[in-house]
């Protein structure tokens, strides 16, 4: 159906209608998917300015073949302002019905080696044209029908293409035509499109750009250090904006040349941002490994990353939707573009894939690895235990011949520092079994510790906070309690009181010997023992080894109580005799 | 053989991650430094002392060891006693890390001496240190204090 003919046969009617640049440049409606160009075709039953069809790529391999799509891609490219043309092989050029990848005598079908041969010869055509013209061979299927669609980048303002032989051919409706000088003119005093801030293209690069420059530098800021995401996010993100901005004033940038640039470069930066979601989820994972791995707990942001890492994803989704949205005339054009976005993607999808998997498997092996090479965690280097550390044990009198026995211990932690710290706390397992002695913070260094106590009051570990910025030197050193078995550090003996003698005003006098034996490795402090109610009278008969131990009378509450110190193997044999109250 | 660049990029990748995990690994303290901060008296025949304190701190270069202990408080006697610091690891499932250090200082007079002896050690595990000072006196090994102290390296 393209016929060439001379420029002079053209009537009145078609140079008014030349002179209309709607019509020039879209023949209708701008097409922007190769799905829709081949839809039109077919429903409307007619070429276009932009839209040509040819029975086969096999045109390419008859004489002068290769000049006539020469032609026909000057002239879809000249008619072509702004916007794509498009070049169909796969359906027949005078019934326009859909034939496929068939041979000029639609007899066989065009195998996939040949078409790789018409593909190079295509390019070689479209690179003799004057200028050469860019292009995209696209192979897909239509109906169960298998079609080439070439994708033709139409002519700028105030530039025109021309022939290897210099034919300046354009197209209105299904006809070529050769320019003439006053046409040709015309095509170069094209004024330029101003753009203007509010179109909707400069709006929605305007949105994307900024939802690109908020969302990509703030998620690194957060994995970094979260505090700093607003006082540094938005200086970056006022300096990209302002970054952008110079460069496109100064390289005299285009709106639409950026929002184009920016349209073809979405797909592989949505795919380089999806990729990172797997990773952080497995991120998350080998984090609660680590203290399987390095006998250290920690929170920190970074179990938040799946969540940053999906807001970052939706933001660049979002972005894309309203950058692709002025380009857009229709949800089914949009669903279109999907469809035969993904076929012709298909290596670009690949090697996201595998750039995932890779990022993944390194996230996976973070935590674990960190713990021996300390790139973002700390670890505990070194602890030092001090069981009963002011070296003796405490017994002590529950109730009446009813013992405790207590000791402190000291234990302090060093810990290594990291290359770049992401953590924000870390929980050391540290268990004190005493419900009524606190433990206390006796020194630290680099870091600020706070107790970690169950709700029945007994330690279970610290939480410790690192000073910034880190100091060489981080420990912490805690003292704490533990309630030990007092049958296997002292052996108290009470033999049974006996009366002595009584008196008329009914006081008795009484006699009691006891032993008391220290059988454990360390010093025992004892008491007070409170012993029995009593006068200030009393007498004591005692025999210590390897201590020393005194019996004396409390006035307030006028009882007799016990001190001693033993040390190991040290023992107290003593003999009371006391005048117990009549009133008692 | 001929690579392709993604291979190449890759080998050369995974050069640079080796080499840098293993200087990073290099980095990390390995070793465990004990300080004993000692005073001492020396009379004539004998020797005495006491702890004034012991650390442990990690650090990644063993040293050669420090040993400033001087004489602080001089007296006009001369003494040939001197100390000996011995400091032994213990740990249940393997051999025992022992070292040991005679402390001589300068002059031989009498008097009270004070200062600092460390050595590192590596010690990878769970270990009771035991820091013992023994006089040394007319060729007799006397007692004169110890220190313990279990500690933990990851």
């Amino acid at each position: 159906m393209s016929r060439l003919v001379a420029h002079s046969r053209l009537g009145a009617f078609s140079r008014q209608l030349t002179q209309s640049n709607d019509y020039v440049e879209s023949g209708g409606i701008r097409v922007k998917s190769a799905y829709e160009a081949v839809a039109r075709v077919l429903e409307n039953r007619r070429e276009t300015e932009t839209i040509e069809v040819k029975r086969s790529v096999e045109v390419l391999n008859v004489p002068y073949g290769s000049d006539k799509i020469e032609e026909s891609l000057v002239a879809i490219t000249n008619s072509a302002l702004g916007q794509n043309g498009w070049l169909i092989f796969g359906i027949d050029d005078d019934s326009l019905e859909l034939v496929g990848m068939l041979d000029l005598e639609m007899k066989t079908v065009v195998s996939r080696e040949t078409r790789e041969i018409r593909r190079q010869q295509f390019s070689q055509i479209a690179s003799r044209t004057k200028p050469s013209i860019s292009f995209e061979w696209m192979e897909l299927t239509y109906n169960d029908k298998e079609l080439v669609v070439v994708r033709i980048e139409g002519r700028k303002r105030g530039n025109f293409f021309q022939t290897s032989k210099g034919a300046p051919l354009y197209r209105i409706g299904d006809h070529t035509y050769v320019a003439d000088q006053t046409q040709i003119r015309r095509w170069l005093e094209e004024p330029e499109l101003e753009e203007q801030a509010t179109s909707p293209v400069s709006t929605a690069l305007t949105i994307y750009l900024i939802l690109c420059f908020v969302s990509l530098p703030w998620a690194a800021l957060w994995v970094l250090d979260p505090s700093q995401v607003l006082r540094m996010g938005i200086p970056i993100s006022l300096g990209l904006g302002f970054v952008t901005a110079l460069a496109a004033h100064l390289r005299q940038w285009k709106i639409a040349d950026m929002a184009k640039w920016c349209r073809e470069r979405f797909a592989i930066s949505l795919l380089a941002t999806g990729s990172f979601v797997p990773a952080t989820v497995m991120l998350q994972l080998s984090l609660s490994l680590y203290p399987v791995v390095s006998g250290l707990y920690f929170e920190t942001h970074l179990r938040d990353a799946p969540s940053i890492s999906l807001y970052v994803l939706l933001a660049l989704i979002l972005g894309g939707v309203v950058l692709n949205l002025p380009a857009m005339s229709s949800i089914t054009q949009a669903k279109r573009s999907i469809v035969s976005w993904l076929p012709n993607h298909m290596k670009l999808i690949k090697k996201a894939a595998l750039a995932s998997l890779i990022i993944t498997l390194a996230a996976t092996g973070i935590a674990p690895l960190d713990s021996y090479l300390l790139l973002g965690t700390p670890k505990v280097g070194l602890v030092e235990s001090r069981q009963v550390s002011d070296g003796s044990i405490h017994i002590y009198e529950i109730e009446r011949l009813k013992f405790g026995a207590w000791a402190v211990n000291q234990e302090t932690v060093h810990l290594l520092l990291p290359l770049v710290l992401v953590v924000d706390r870390v929980w050391y397992p540290l268990v004190g079994n005493s419900t009524t002695r606190k433990p206390t913070i006796i020194g630290s260094s680099g870091l600020s510790a706070s107790l970690d106590m169950d709700q029945t009051g007994k330690l279970r570990g610290l939480w410790l906070s690192i000073s910034k910025p880190p100091v060489s030197s981080v420990f912490v050193a805690v003292s704490y309690f533990s309630e030990l078995n007092v049958s296997s550090v002292v052996a108290i003996t009470f033999h049974k009181e006996r009366s002595i003698q009584s008196f008329d005003n009914g006081t008795q006098q009484m006699q009691q010997t006891f032993e008391i034996s220290n059988i454990s490795d360390y010093a025992l402090t004892i008491g007070p023992i409170w012993l029995y109610p009593s006068t200030s009278q009393f007498e004591v008969e005692k025999n210590v080894t390897n201590g020393r131990t005194d019996i004396s009378y409390s006035e307030e509450a006028r009882l007799l109580y016990l001190n001693a110190d033993l040390q190991p193997d040290g023992r107290i044999v003593a003999t009371v005799t006391y005048n117990r109250p009549a009133s008692l | 053989m001929r690579m392709s660049r993604l291979v190449l990029a890759v080998l050369a990748i995974a050069l640079v991650v080796s080499v840098s995990m293993m200087h990073r690994h290099q980095q990390i303290p390995q070793l465990v430094e004990i300080s004993t901060k000692l005073r001492l008296w020396r009379g004539v025949g004998y020797s005495s002392g006491s702890f004034k304190d012991v650390t442990f701190t990690l650090v990644r270069v063993a040293g050669s060891g420090v040993d400033n202990v001087s004489l602080s408080q001089e007296s006009d006697l001369a003494s040939t006693a001197y100390w000996r610091l011995l400091i032994v690891a213990n740990e249940s499932t393997s051999a025992t890390v022992k070292w040991e250090h005679e402390i001589l200082p300068g002059p031989g007079k009498a008097g009270i001496y004070e200062g600092v002896v460390s050595t590192s050690m590596y010690l990878k595990g769970t270990f009771t240190v035991w820091v013992l000072l023994l006089s040394i006196r007319n060729n007799t090994t006397v007692f004169i204090s110890s220190f313990s102290q279990r500690i933990r390296t990851y």
